[in-house]
């Protein structure tokens, strides 16, 4: 059930579209093009045509009608949400150089809606040596985040009570889902490098939890913070451990012994399954 | 019964006249205070960011409570029209109303220069209502005062 906060940015007719389906992944709007959902692995076209209007009222909504606010999140592609939802624009680029500086005319929004119940067992994260370091990969949108979110809340709760610096840059990791976070201080909307600098130095952290990494100053700061004994879970998109080691940052991260395991996800038959490999254990 | 009347009378006049008097103040402590309300806005947007419905809903200000708590339920048109208590000029109406129509609707540095703009214009308002207030209360006043008188005279 897609929450109340979310339905309020979108038209009464991609509200009654959705009506049909109990679970949506993602809802793409699309300006003149059907509207479509992503339901599991499928996309859904539907025989809706989104207005230029719709995307406009959408927009606006998703910024509280606040474009200053989130200005720089439109030029960076995306526009953070509530309750851990994120909203990718697209639209045309008004560029200075290599800078963008403004988008114009918005024609594509991507609605990625938050997996809130996550069936991930305890045994699985139990299993997971983040001690040691551990990076999550999968493509996208196949529950990284999700597992992150577990991690967090797993070893943030008793017997653990670890303390943990979240890195939330995208607000995505972290939302009001009535669970105990005691222990966790979240640097939300930090550029990475910064937060993973001011966390190691000021929250004195057992774990930092970063998503989606794989940026220079990423690597630099994430190497600095390891060799400060702070243990690291992280997320990053590749479909396999080989393509993941191909990216230039992660293969030097590997290198450096900064992360003790990997986990893999993939999807088979709608149902998630989750791949450990040590460090050692990884081929190349 | 007559002079009870005839002082009845005298009294409502000055009343009318003491009442316009403290209206003019009044404004101009509205005035002040809507300037106030502006300032904050563009502060809230200069430093934090902060969304425009964030910024009235934390807003706290005497003057300015009811007709904030209005923007953030009906916006900036409709508040005027469900705030009684307004005692701004038509001026400062239609431009408080285009300050509002346009908050929220571009990037930071057009959203300072619109506030920019706009206290500008207010304040140049308050001054010039600033001004004018000594006489404007002293008018009320005298013709009140002499109103009155001049009823009683009549009525005599």
């Amino acid at each position: 059930m897609v929450n109340k906060k979310i339905l309020s940015c979108l038209s009464p007719q991609i509200k009654e579209k959705m009506l049909r389906y109990p679970i949506i992944n993602e809802i793409r709007m699309r300006k003149n093009s059907p509207l479509c959902f992503t339901v599991g692995n499928n996309n859904i076209i539907t025989d809706h045509i989104v207005s230029e209007g719709e995307i406009k009222f959408s927009v606006n909504a998703f910024c509280k009608n606040s474009v200053h606010t989130y200005f720089d999140n439109i030029k960076n592609g995306y526009i953070p949400f509530d309750d851990g939802c994120r909203i990718g624009v697209c639209g045309k680029a008004v560029t200075e150089g290599n800078k963008i500086i403004n988008i114009s005319d918005i024609s594509s929004l991507n609605i990625r809606l938050p997996s809130e119940k996550s069936i991930i067992a305890d045994e699985l994260i139990k299993n997971l040596r983040v001690d040691s370091g551990l990076l999550v990969y999968s493509q996208p949108c196949y529950g990284k985040t999700t597992l992150l979110r577990k991690i967090i809340s797993f070893y943030s709760s008793p017997p653990y009570n670890k303390r943990i610096a979240v890195i939330d840059s995208r607000n995505e990791l972290i939302f009001g889902n009535g669970e105990t976070i005691s222990t966790v201080d979240v640097f939300s909307g930090y550029p990475k490098a910064v937060a993973i600098d001011i966390a190691v130095r000021v929250m004195s952290p057992e774990i930092i939890v970063c998503d989606e990494i794989g940026l220079n100053d990423d690597t630099n700061a994430l190497m600095e913070c390891r060799n400060c004994g702070v243990s690291l879970v992280c997320s990053a998109h590749a479909k396999s451990i080989q393509e993941l080691l191909k990216r230039k940052n992660i293969r030097y991260l590997h290198d450096m012994n900064v992360f003790g395991g990997y986990v893999g996800i993939s999807i088979k038959n709608r149902q998630r399954s989750y791949e450990y490999k040590k460090r050692e254990d990884v081929l190349i | 019964m007559k002079i009870l009347g005839l002082f009845f009378i005298f009294l409502s006049s000055l009343s009318v006249g003491a009442l316009l008097s403290h209206k003019t103040k009044f404004t101009l402590i509205q005035l002040r205070s809507v300037i106030e309300f502006m300032n904050h806005i563009k502060s809230q947007i200069e430093y934090f960011n902060t969304p425009v419905n964030d910024i009235y809903s934390q807003y706290d200000n005497e003057v300015l409570n009811e007709f904030v708590s209005n923007i953030s339920s009906y916006g900036w048109e409709e508040a005027f029209e469900k705030t009684p208590k307004m005692y701004l000029s038509s001026e400062a109406y239609e431009r408080l109303i285009k300050f509002g129509s346009y908050l929220g609707k571009s990037n930071k540095e057009e959203q300072l220069a619109h506030c920019n703009y706009y206290i500008e214009m207010m304040e140049d308002e308050y001054k010039k209502l600033e001004a004018e207030a000594p006489q404007k209360t002293k008018v009320s006043l005298a013709l009140g005062l002499g109103g009155g008188l001049m009823l009683v005279i009549l009525l005599i």
